[in-house]
């Protein structure tokens, strides 16, 4: 076997064992975090989503029936309310019950 | 017989159920396709919709499954022997377990990420969804009752692990307060809570707080349940479960070491394979299949698979390890507490005061201290491990009770007001929960919670199969563990039931006194519990099955 060819097969075979390492390495953090952490994480996003949907209402309650803020400053807010518009209203009209406040 | 062989066996077959059964079942009858959307990419929102890494959801999946069912339920295994427990737990894993929370979470992934409550009400009936939502309600109060007493009764028998549970609590608020409020990294706020929490074991251990009465552990108990629930979130529930999250997974690491050192230890099993079929508590079917509970299947984890996981599921092909897998590791930890009770001698038992859950921290102890040296602090920090599970799930519980209470009083606004608020919700919820768990008639109480757990498990069951027969795949797989499970529980309900009509007042034991007025009351109140779960759970089987043939004729 030349060398050029066993000295080839031995960083591929070096790849692979980074590759399996890395992996491992990266299951073991994955599995941990998602033990300790990732409810956390959940829980912080959802609160920021409750204050979100408190902006939307605020600013574009006219879409729902509720004038609260005078056009002028639901236009003025717009820019900021407009990328969340989709999830809003998706989150609004998806059917939940108690079970959905669980987890 | 070492405890090592438990764990070995349980890896065996929980190995084959993965690789034969769940990898055929999960290629011939879901087809999940890698390349199908999932509701974490359709839905997308970046908070309850979003993907994320399959090892990350194991670990939540795992995480919120794991809870004290299957560390205490194989307590029972030390009234019929410990070969039943052995067999149920493995194979109840093998046919069951694993199908039920993998399929909980295919189910939900392939409806728009939907929750129980809307599966039942679209798959079965909208008396179907009603039933639930009651059923839920008496579960939810016997979880509370079942963790308060649990709870309560550490504290008394372990009185070192008192102060211990104090700076958990306290080191769960200031590493709340230092992340929210000083907006300090997340790596350094955890660090000072787990530092707060080695702090109270050590302290815990010199100065422990005694006392005999378990009705001041159980005000103690409430008071904290009370704070959880009233106030915000961020405050006191979500950072406690979080740093309680890193000694948890400590305990179990600690416990899986004990097992697999037992041959170098020299810690073998003491406690006889068999005893009987009938026992004090009753016969072993159904009681010994709805006492292991989580260890074997368990209702608790459809909900986390259809309410937390379906919504984050990266690929369909991931479901299996993030479901099958979690469950089937469970079972493990069912395992290992199994033999965690089972290395305690028949006279260390009696020395004990007879089959009791806190058999489980002398068990962990005879099976790690040979390893660790240290044996005070390994005591007190099995005590509070074991109440870091129960304090943690009754405060998520208390919450969710208070939310269902506004559910459910929605349509009567002056309930609504009294009850269906936090404040009333949770004083009403402690109170009904608080005066079930003081009876004494715990194990009583265990079988009840079992048998409505593992109902909800064989509904959630039915679910899929009714989902099954409407997109014309084979249903046997589920139908059969349904069936099983649904005659089972049933079956127990209606005992637990009939014992507490038929030993009216006996069943409680100290601190209330037996025969009193108000232990017969409690009893009577117990007997109705069980049926009215009974009849709830027949609703929404006979439902279930009028759903499940109009679905076979295409309907």
């Amino acid at each position: 076997m030349p060398k050029w060819f066993k000295r080839e097969r031995k960083e591929e075979k070096r790849e692979e064992e980074g590759g399996v390492k890395k992996e491992v390495k990266e299951a073991v953090k994955g599995v941990f975090y998602g033990m300790a952490s990732h409810g956390m994480v959940r829980y912080m996003l959802k609160t920021r989503m409750y204050l979100e949907h408190l902006f939307m209402l605020i600013t574009l309650g006219d879409m729902l029936g509720f004038p609260i803020l005078p056009p002028y400053y639901s236009l003025k807010l717009l820019p900021y309310a407009i990328p969340h518009i989709k999830t809003w209203k998706r989150s609004l009209f998806r059917e939940r019950d108690v079970t959905d406040l669980l987890y | 017989m070492y405890p090592i062989w438990f764990v070995i066996l349980g890896v065996i077959v929980y190995g084959l159920a993965y690789f034969t059964y769940a990898k055929w079942y999960d290629k011939h009858v879901w087809e999940p396709d890698p390349k199908k959307p999932t509701p974490a990419h359709t839905y997308m929102d970046g908070i309850t919709f979003f993907p994320v890494s399959k090892y990350v959801l194991y670990g939540f999946q795992f995480k919120g499954i794991a809870g004290l069912g299957p560390i205490l339920g194989p307590f029972i295994a030390l009234m019929y022997g410990w070969v039943p427990a052995l067999i149920w737990i493995l194979l109840g894993n093998f046919f069951i377990g694993w199908i039920h929370d993998y399929s909980s979470l295919m189910l939900s992934v392939r409806n728009e990420g939907k929750t129980m409550g809307p599966l039942s009400y679209e798959l079965i009936s909208p008396r179907a969804r009603r039933a639930l939502l009651g059923f839920l309600v008496f579960y939810l109060i016997l979880i509370l009752a079942v963790f308060m007493v649990l709870c309560s009764l550490f504290f008394k028998v372990y009185p070192a692990s008192v102060l211990a549970m104090i700076f958990l609590v306290l080191g769960g608020v200031v590493s709340g307060a230092l992340l929210y409020k000083a907006k300090m990294g997340v790596g350094t706020s955890t660090l000072v809570g787990i530092i707060i929490i080695i702090i109270g074991i050590i302290l815990g251990v010199q100065v422990p707080i005694k006392h005999p009465s378990l009705a001041l552990w159980m005000v103690f108990t409430s008071i904290i349940l009370f704070i959880a629930a009233v106030t915000p979130l961020m405050w006191v529930t979500q950072p406690v479960v979080y740093v309680a999250s890193f000694p948890a997974i400590f305990g179990i690491l600690l416990l899986f070491i004990g097992a697999l050192a037992s041959p170098a230890t020299g810690v073998r099993i003491e406690q006889p394979g068999y005893l009987g079929f009938m026992a004090k508590a009753g016969p072993m079917w159904p009681l010994l299949t709805v006492s292991i509970a989580c260890g074997a299947i368990s209702g608790w984890h459809s909900l986390i698979s259809t309410s937390g996981s379906a919504s984050q599921l990266d690929v369909e092909t991931d479901a299996l390890p993030v479901g099958g897998g979690a469950m089937l590791t469970e079972g493990l930890l069912a395992l290992m507490s199994l033999a965690a009770y089972m290395v305690l001698t028949p006279g260390e038992i009696k020395e004990l005061g007879g089959v009791k859950w806190t058999c489980l921290v002398h068990g962990a102890k005879k099976l790690i201290v040979p390893i660790t040296g240290g044996e005070p602090y390994i005591e007190a920090f099995y005590g509070l491990w074991l109440e870091l599970y129960a304090l943690t799930i009754a405060m998520i519980v208390i919450r969710f009770l208070w939310l269902t209470f506004g559910e459910i009083t929605a349509g009567v606004p002056p309930l609504r007001v009294i009850i269906g608020n936090k404040w009333g919700g949770s004083i009403i919820g402690l109170l009904v929960a608080g005066a079930f768990a003081y009876t004494g008639a715990w194990i009583n109480l265990w079988l009840l919670f079992g048998g409505s757990n593992q109902l909800l498990a064989g509904l959630a069951l039915i679910l899929v199969t009714i989902y099954l027969a409407k997109v014309k795949k084979p249903t046997i797989y589920t139908l059969a563990p349904a069936a099983f499970m649904i005659v089972t529980c049933e079956a127990a309900l209606l005992w637990e039931a009939k014992d507490f009509f038929l030993k009216m007042g006996q069943l409680v034991k100290p601190p209330m006194k037996a025969g009193t007025l108000a232990a017969k009351a409690l009893n009577f109140i117990f007997g109705v519990v069980g049926i009215v779960l009974f009849i709830l759970g027949l609703l929404v089987a006979i439902d279930a099955i009028k759903a499940y043939r109009k679905a076979k004729a295409g309907g």
